[in-house]
């Protein structure tokens, strides 16, 4: 076998027994060869070096680009996405059906409408409507920071408690659970309608946090009360 | 194991990596968790352990292997956690259910790669200032292994002298800087 055939199958590790012997024997026997081992292991152990690091690049990207997803792919309230999409649907086909002539104004104040209605039931005055109607419409259409900004300032001027969970939710989708928690305490102080919900929320929260100890109360809490989610709540902490 | 695969691994096809990253990935992810690592170590071994199959589906080590892609990656994520822990001096847990699935998984053992000498960070530097049709033609032969031929047909050449020719034009090159 020649010289060059019998390198690349060491570089490789390749070498069958024979071709070892062969090998070995050339190195011993040739100072040039030994050389040329030298200089070509040197040289492959410095390309592997850089190419590898270059593949850990490749797979960091890949890294972030599976978290990425993960985020993107709303947790949990697409039920009511969902929900308020039907709503929505059967407002637009409703609308279509009995008011023909209608601006793009009109559609538009109605197509907000089911929404709303499935979140929070009842809107006086057109003032709040519109800031109310933008902070919802940011939330479904996965605007969640701009909602943030819309459900804080609604909630300073309201302070409907209901703002709190819905910004504690818009939070957690922005992978800013440790600032979604405090909100979701400061919900479960009130009773509304959706305090049932919070824990589940809260459960969520420290999940994300990666928090278990945190995480299990909260779940605890969802199954106690029999609340939003308490089968799953109850899957959650077997698995856990 | 599966010889589609293997081979996708070997590729340089950034789709079909990442499809096997991603195939595997959530579920290492649970599996490491018995381990008390968090989510930034879990990755970190994962893709070590990933670079570690792509190289040995690259030498052709995998070609004989009976156990599925799966198994044999999360041996050698196995192999990772147990150094990571090691370093972090973290005490595994024991717990009776933990040891059965910790004989399911075969721990495979990879070579640690030592430190570059000094000589063989010079290579590396120059290998960087190198052309990129050099630097391309070397990778082929010394990282993927590939003999002339396969490089001609790979890289689009038009025939092995070229190759031959050019590789051991860079090869000159990189001797020359080492030496001057």
């Amino acid at each position: 076998m020649n010289q060059e055939t019998l390198l690349q199958k060491y570089l490789q590790g390749k070498l069958a027994k024979t071709e070892q012997q062969e090998f070995d024997a050339l190195l011993k026997s040739d100072p040039e060869f030994r050389n040329e081992v030298e200089f070509h292991s040197d040289v492959n152990r410095a390309i592997s070096a850089e190419e590898d690091e270059k593949f850990m690049k490749i797979l960091s990207d890949f890294e972030s680009e599976a978290r990425e997803k993960k985020t993107e792919i709303s947790k949990f309230p697409t039920k009511w996405l969902v929900a308020a999409s039907i709503a929505l649907l059967v407002g637009i086909t409703y609308f279509f059906t009995t008011y023909q002539n209608t601006t793009s104004h009109d559609l538009y104040v109605q197509n907000f409408k089911p929404y709303r209605n499935v979140t929070h039931p009842i809107i006086r005055g057109d003032q709040l409507n519109d800031i109310k109607t933008q902070a919802f419409s940011e939330y479904n259409k996965g605007e969640y920071k701009k909602s943030v900004q819309l459900f804080t300032e609604l909630y300073a001027s309201e302070k409907e408690p209901y703002y709190l969970f819905y910004k504690a939710n818009a939070l957690i989708q922005l992978d800013r659970a440790e600032e979604a928690v405090p909100l979701l305490n400061k919900h479960l102080e009130t009773q509304d309608s959706l305090t049932n919900k919070t824990y589940w929320y809260l459960a969520m929260a420290y999940l994300q946090l990666d928090d278990m100890v945190q995480a299990k109360q909260a779940l605890n809490s969802v199954v106690e009360r029999n609340a939003y989610n308490a089968q799953k709540a109850k899957q959650l902490l077997d698995a856990l | 194991m599966d010889k589609n695969a293997v081979q996708d691994l070997q590729s340089e096809d950034r789709l079909k990596l990442k499809a096997i990253y991603n195939e595997y990935r959530t579920e290492f992810l649970n599996f490491g968790k018995r381990y008390n690592l968090n989510e930034d170590d879990l990755s970190d071994v994962y893709q070590e352990a990933f670079l570690a199959l792509r190289k040995l589906a690259i030498k052709g080590t995998l070609d004989d292997v009976k156990s599925s892609m799966k198994t044999y990656l999360f041996g050698i994520c196995k192999f990772k956690i147990y150094d990571v822990l090691k370093r972090k001096k973290v005490k595994i847990p024991y717990e009776a259910k933990l040891h059965v699935v910790e004989e399911e998984i075969q721990e495979i053992e990879i070579d640690r790669e030592p430190p570059l000498t000094e000589k063989q960070s010079l290579l590396r530097n120059y290998f960087k200032e190198l052309g990129e049709k050099c630097q391309q033609v070397l990778t082929m032969y010394y990282y993927r292994g590939l003999n002339i031929k396969e490089i001609v047909e790979e890289g689009g050449y038009g025939n092995e002298n070229v190759v031959k020719a050019q590789k051991s034009r860079c090869l000159k090159t990189l001797r020359e800087l080492c030496n001057g």
